[in-house]
């Protein structure tokens, strides 16, 4: 009898017991994504342009380029080549964070998502060698030239199985994001089926991201450079300074673009499961995460932009394709004086460098 | 040693493999989410509906009920009350 009345009352709520529901009414985040919806299509749309823009220099100049080119080059080249791939996937995003639905079927989720993925995990292993190839350069540097030798003749298999490795790590995002319909609308996502423990799964997944999208790499490319900051302060030679520029700018871009993600990344697996967050606390997080997004997207539009600034050598060999290709198209008409004075820098300059680049260490991006 | 090489190589690749399973990253918005949920059950009939939760919430398994008098409310979906619920009251 009693235990009757108490499962009874707990049932029947009256009117007066409506007071508890506000506590557990959803949280409206439509203005975040209000926000989202001009913000994200625009930043995307720019990000897509310049990065194609300037990454399809870097191929052309790279192409171009006669020269001996180092192990560093080629593992520039394939993060131009990924930036590339990855940068053509932003305008289906773009259009939907402006409609809120997925319209462009279920094989280019997969493709889309995929290529994100790809192009993360490609990027982080190359940037890996890179720093791997600077050390053996720089701190090995007496023991290195054999080393060195031997890994310029294998750059290929070397970038293949980088390739290789990434689409095998990537292989999950391919297999488990679907489009499929979640409130009313096509959605392009994840989705599980017998799942037992779900939060448990999404922590150790957000776990893993955060230990080897992040830390471990920061952690190889602090020590890395840090040894070779440490040689060549020792050295005091300012030509292997010259030769180092480039990288480094190269990975604090990368690793300054990746932070801000990562750190609201952290914040979100530490909130996951968590109940009692306030609504407003919530919405600062969402604007974080897209934000932080869009930054670190942004690196694949930045690499161009450093060789040209601090890449002495790529800033001019790029003008100078860009002066045989204006002397070509001229070249059917009457040959100017401009033309004919290009020829013979050209060929000064090739003298010049048969004579003083007897170290085979030239490099295009330094 | 060659042998303990391979193995972890094979375990860092397996585990940067499962790291990829849920992507944190392309999400869209979702306009509403579940930050708090109900600890005690409602009476049936005074839910109307109920809708899932968007995938970029901050997770956990948590529905929407559409109450009457316009109101809504959450509440865990891995709670026996509330899967029974599921089965009789249709989407929004």
């Amino acid at each position: 009898m009693n235990f009757t009345e108490a499962n009874y009352g707990m049932e029947d709520y009256t009117g007066s017991d409506y007071s508890m529901f506000p506590e557990t009414e959803p949280c409206s985040l439509q203005e975040v994504r209000d926000f989202t919806k001009v913000f994200v299509p625009i930043a995307y749309s720019l990000i897509c342009v310049f990065g194609l823009l300037g990454n399809i220099m870097v191929v052309i100049t790279f192409a171009f380029y006669k020269k001996a080119r180092s192990m560093t080059d080629v593992y520039l080249l394939n993060m131009a080549i990924t930036d590339i791939l990855f940068v053509l996937t932003l305008p289906f995003w773009a259009v939907t964070h402006a409609t809120d639905t997925w319209i462009f079927g279920n094989t280019m989720c997969k493709l889309m998502k995929g290529t994100y993925a790809v192009n993360f995990n490609c990027g982080m292993l190359l940037l890996a060698c890179i720093s791997m190839d600077r050390y053996i350069a720089i701190v090995q540097a007496t023991k290195s030239f054999r080393v060195r030798s031997r890994t310029l003749t294998h750059s290929k298999v070397i970038c293949l199985t980088v390739w290789f490795v990434s689409i095998i790590i990537s292989s999950p995002t391919f297999f488990f994001n679907k489009q499929y319909k979640l409130q009313g609308r096509d959605v392009c996502e994840p989705q599980y089926k017998l799942v037992s423990e779900p939060i448990t799964w999404k922590l150790l997944g957000m776990g893993l991201e955060l230990l080897f999208g992040f830390f471990i790499p920061l952690l190889f490319m602090v020590f890395c450079y840090l040894f070779i900051i440490k040689t060549l302060v020792q050295a005091q030679n300012s030509k292997r300074h010259r030769a180092i520029r480039v990288v480094i700018a190269v990975v604090l871009v990368f690793l300054a673009c990746q932070i801000p993600h990562n750190m609201v990344l952290l914040v979100t697996a530490a909130n996951t499961g968590k109940m009692g967050r306030s609504c407003s606390a919530e919405k600062a997080l969402a604007y974080a995460r897209n934000v932080a997004e869009v930054l670190a997207f942004l690196h694949c539009c930045l690499n161009p932009v450093l060789y040209a600034f601090i890449g002495q050598k790529f800033r001019s060999y790029f003008m100078k394709i860009m002066k045989d290709v204006w002397c070509m198209r001229r070249k059917s008409k009457v040959p100017t004086f401009f033309c004919a004075r290009v020829y013979s820098e050209s060929y000064i300059s090739r003298q010049t460098s048969e004579t003083v680049e007897n170290d085979n260490a030239s490099s295009f991006t330094m | 040693m060659k042998l303990l090489n391979m193995v972890l190589v094979c375990l860092l690749v397996a585990a940067m493999w499962l790291q990829n399973v849920d992507s944190k990253s392309m999400h869209v918005v979702s306009s509403r989410c579940c930050l708090n949920t109900l600890e005690n059950k409602i009476a049936l009939k005074f839910i109307k509906c109920y809708k899932e939760i968007g995938p970029s919430c901050p997770y956990y398994p948590a529905v929407i009920f559409r109450l009457i008098k316009g109101r809504e409310s959450c509440a865990l979906t891995n709670t026996t009350w509330v899967q029974d619920y599921l089965k009789k009251v249709k989407p929004c």
